[in-house]
C-alpha cells in the first residue's frame, strides 16, 4: 500500500506544483472565457481509459457517452448550442491521468468529464479539486477520489454493488470464500481486503484464502491449485479483463467445482470467451440490458439505431449518463463559468434524473442507484436479483 | 510443489518460444525488434480471426499463427529494418534508429487489434479437447504437454541447428565477425531474411499457445510479454538457445513460487532482483560467452 501511496503523491505534487504555481494565469483563462449564456460549440474535455488495462472500459463508456452528445445536438437540448467532445486517452497510466488532469483544468472546458479507473482518478481528484474544475468520474470506486466537492461519481460505489452479493450468496448456502485480486487496482483491493471480508462476517463466512496479483500477470495456475485444493463454497474474482477469463478457465481445470462471484468489471462482455464455462459467476451491476424504465428504455433504443446488434453494457450506460448530467448541469446555469455549473451539478444531483441506469439520485456526490444481481448463463448475462 | 514445478515448466516453455526469437534477431543480426511483443499479439489475433465459428483444428491455429508471425517479421527486416541498415550510419545510430522504429511499429500493430477488438479480451477457438489426467498426483493436461513439447522440441532443434549445420555455422560467424563472415562468402541478406522469419514464427507460434492455454488474451499484454522475453534474454544470455531455456525455467518457476507463496505485488521485484543480480555477477548472462554482442546495445 505504501509505495502506491508515495507514487500516488510524488505525481501529484509533480502535477499540483506546476498548475499552483500558474494557478492566477490558470484561473483568469478560465474566468475569461466564462460567460453567461452558451457558446454556439460546446466543448467538453473527457479523459477517458481508452487503452491499457481498462482499455475495454474506457472505450465501452465512450461510445455511451457520444450516443447522449448525438441525443443532445439532435434534439436541441441546448438550444443553438452543439455539444462536441474533446477525448484524451489516459492509457490506463497514472502519470498520464494526472497530466491530462492539469491540462484540463488550464483549459476552457467548463467541466471535466473523469475516466474510470481509480488510481488514474486517484491521483487526478486533488488537481481538479485544488484547480476548482468540477469533475465526473464514472466507476472509481476506491477511497480517496471523491475528497472535495468539485467531484461526483456518476456510478454508484462498487462496495455497494459487491456487498448486495453478501445476502445473495448467503441464500445459495455459501459458507466458506476465496479471494484473487489485483493489488495495483486500489477498487478491487478495497473490495477484497474491506468489503467483502465485512459481508463474509456479517453471514458467517470463512475466508480460506485471500490472493494478491497484478495486473500484468497473466498465469494463475499455482493459485487455481491451491483454491481448488480448497474448495472454498465461492471463489470472488477482482481482477480486470482477461484475468478474468484465464481464472476461471484455469480453476475450472484444476477442479474447482464451486461458485464464481465478483465485482461489475466482470461485465462488458469480459467473460464471453469463456462461454458456458462461466456459468454461475454473479456480480452486482448498475445496468443490465434486462433492466426497463423511461431513461434505461431510451437508452437501449439510442444504442440499437447507433450499434445495431451490439449489446450495451454497464460501462456504456454510465458513460452516457455521465454526458448527460454534465449537460443538464450546464444548461442549468446556463453559463459555462465553473462555479456556476458547479451550482448547476448540486441543483440536478439534487432533483435526480432518469438515466440509463434507471432513476438517478446522489448521496455525498456518489450517484445511488438500486442495481442488480447478474449471472452469466448461456453466454449471456441475465438479471437474477432485483 | 511438483504440481507447481509442472505448471511453471509449461509457462516456461511459451517464455522461451517467444525469447529465443527475439535472442537471436539480437544476438546474430544485432536487431532489438522491441515489435516482436506486437508480432506475437497480431499472430494470435490473426488465429482467433481464422478459427472464429469455424471449429478450426489446433494445428490450422498454429500454422496460423506461425505464418503471419513469421512473414510479418520478414516485412519488418524488409522494409524497415533493411532501409535503416542501408543508411550507412554509425553502427550505434543504426542500432538506436531500429530500436525507435521497432517501438513504433509495436505502437502501431497493438493498436490495430486494439482497434479490432475494442481492447476487449479476445480467445482462439479450436476444436482440440485436450485430454486431463493424473501422473504421480500431479494434474496433467495434453494441451500442456504439447506446449512443452513444441517449446523444448522447437529449442532443441534450433540449438542443434545452430552448433551442427552448415547455415548454422554461418550465422555464428554473422554473429561473431559480420565483416569477415561477409568477405568469406556467407549471404548476410538471405540469413538476415531467414533468421527474422524463424524469430517471428516462433512468437507467433508462442502466441496463439499463449491464448489457448491462457484462454484469453487482450492487446494491452503485449508489453508485459516483452518485459518478460527481456529478462529471460538478460538471464539467459543474448544469442544463446539454452541460455533462453533456463532463464525462462528460472523465471517461470520464480513467478510462480512468489505468486502462490506471498503477495503476486511480489513478483516483478523478486524477477528484477534475480536480473540485477545476474546482470552484477554475469553481465553476460548465463549462458552466453563473453565475446558475444551484448555490447552492442
Amino acid at each position: 500500500m505504501f509505495p502506491l501511496i508515495k507514487t500516488r503523491r510524488a505525481l501529484v505534487a509533480c502535477a499540483v506544483v506546476p498548475l499552483l504555481a500558474s494557478g492566477a494565469c490558470s484561473s483568469a483563462d478560465s474566468d475569461s472565457s466564462a460567460s453567461d449564456g452558451l457558446p454556439a460549440t460546446l466543448t467538453l474535455t473527457s479523459v477517458k481509459d481508452l487503452t491499457g488495462p481498462a482499455g475495454y472500459a474506457g472505450l465501452l463508456t465512450r461510445k455511451g457517452g457520444d450516443i447522449a452528445v448525438q441525443e443532445i445536438n439532435d434534439s436541441g437540448y441546448l438550444g443553438e448550442t452543439k455539444v462536441e467532445l474533446q477525448v484524451e486517452d489516459t492509457q490506463s497510466k497514472n502519470q498520464e491521468a494526472a497530466i491530462l488532469a492539469t491540462k484540463a483544468v488550464r483549459s476552457k472546458s467548463p467541466v471535466l468529464l473523469g475516466p474510470l479507473l481509480s488510481s488514474a482518478c486517484l491521483v487526478m481528484s486533488p488537481i481538479v479539486q485544488n484547480g476548482k474544475l468540477p469533475t465526473i468520474y464514472t466507476q472509481a470506486s476506491a477511497p480517496g477520489i471523491n475528497i472535495g466537492k468539485y467531484i461526483y461519481r456518476a456510478t454508484v460505489p462498487g462496495d455497494q454493488l459487491v456487498s448486495k452479493l453478501g445476502p445473495f450468496l448467503d441464500n445459495r448456502g455459501v459458507k466458506s470464500i476465496g479471494l484473487i485480486y489485483d493489488t495495483d487496482v486500489p477498487t478491487d483491493a478495497e473490495f477484497a481486503e474491506n468489503t467483502v471480508p465485512r459481508f463474509a462476517k456479517k453471514y458467517g463466512m470463512d475466508i480460506v484464502a485471500s490472493k494478491g496479483v497484478l495486473t500484468s500477470n497473466n498465469d494463475f495456475t499455482a493459485i487455481a491449485s491451491e483454491l481448488a485444493r480448497k474448495q472454498p463454497d465461492a471463489v470472488g474474482i477482482m481482477v480486470a479483463g482477461a484475468q478474468h477469463v484465464t481464472i476461471v478457465k484455469q480453476l475450472r481445470e484444476a477442479g474447482y467445482e464451486g461458485q464464481f462471484f465478483g465485482q461489475i468489471g466482470a461485465g462488458g462482455g469480459n467473460l464471453k470467451p469463456l462461454g458456458k464455462l462461466a456459468d454461475g459467476f454473479v456480480w452486482g451491476s448498475d445496468f443490465n440490458v434486462e433492466m426497463s424504465g423511461p431513461g434505461t428504455e431510451n437508452f437501449k433504443k439510442l444504442w440499437e439505431e447507433k450499434y445495431p446488434g451490439e449489446v450495451p453494457t454497464n460501462f456504456a450506460a454510465q458513460g452516457y449518463d455521465q454526458v448527460w448530467f454534465a449537460v443538464r448541469a450546464i444548461k442549468e446555469a446556463n453559463s459555462t463559468d465553473r462555479e456556476k455549473v458547479l451550482q448547476g451539478l448540486e441543483k440536478v444531483a439534487a432533483d435526480g434524473f432518469d438515466g440509463a441506469v434507471g432513476r438517478v439520485t446522489f448521496k455525498d456526490r456518489d450517484e445511488q442507484v438500486e442495481g442488480v444481481i447478474v449471472e452469466w448463463r448461456d453466454g449471456k448475462e441475465v438479471i437474477v436479483e432485483e | 510443489m511438483l504440481q507447481q514445478l509442472f505448471d511453471a515448466t509449461v509457462l516456461a516453455s511459451i517464455y522461451t518460444l517467444f525469447a529465443v526469437g527475439m535472442s537471436l534477431a539480437w544476438g546474430i543480426l544485432g536487431i532489438l525488434n522491441l515489435a516482436h511483443g506486437a508480432v506475437l499479439m497480431t499472430s494470435a489475433f490473426a488465429a482467433y480471426v481464422w478459427a472464429d465459428d469455424r471449429g478450426a483444428s489446433l494445428w490450422s491455429v498454429l500454422l496460423v499463427g506461425l505464418v503471419v508471425g513469421g512473414v510479418l517479421s520478414l516485412i519488418l527486416e524488409a522494409g524497415p529494418f533493411c532501409v535503416i541498415r542501408r543508411s550507412g550510419d554509425e553502427h550505434e545510430a543504426i542500432e538506436l534508429r531500429t530500436i525507435i522504429a521497432s517501438l513504433g511499429i509495436s505502437s502501431i500493430l497493438v493498436a490495430l487489434v486494439a482497434n479490432q477488438t475494442s481492447n476487449a479480451p479476445f480467445s482462439i477457438d479450436t476444436a482440440f479437447e485436450a485430454a486431463r489426467f493424473e501422473v504421480l498426483g500431479v494434474r496433467v493436461g495434453a494441451l500442456q504437454l504439447l506446449i512443452i513439447g513444441v517449446g523444448l522440441g522447437i529449442s532443441a532443434l534450433l540449438a542443434v541447428f545452430l552448433r551442427r549445420s552448415r547455415q548454422g555455422r554461418a550465422l555464428r560467424a554473422l554473429e561473431s565477425d559480420p565483416e569477415t563472415a561477409l568477405l568469406m562468402g556467407i549471404s548476410a541478406p538471405v540469413l538476415s531474411s531467414g533468421t527474422m522469419f524463424v524469430s517471428g514464427a516462433l512468437a507467433g507460434l508462442a502466441g496463439v499457445l499463449l491464448v489457448v492455454y491462457l484462454g484469453a488474451t487482450e492487446p494491452a499484454a503485449s508489453h508485459s510479454l516483452l518485459t518478460t522475453a527481456f529478462a529471460v534474454i538478460v538471464v539467459g544470455g543474448v544469442g544463446s538457445v539454452g541460455g533462453a531455456v533456463v532463464g525462462a525455467i528460472a523465471l517461470a518457476v520464480l513467478e510462480t513460487l512468489v505468486i502462490s507463496n506471498t503477495s503476486g505485488a511480489w513478483s516483478p521485484a523478486v524477477a528484477f532482483a534475480f536480473i540485477i543480480l545476474v546482470l552484477l555477477f554475469r553481465p553476460q548472462g548465463l549462458f552466453a560467452s563473453s565475446r558475444t554482442k551484448v555490447d552492442r546495445v
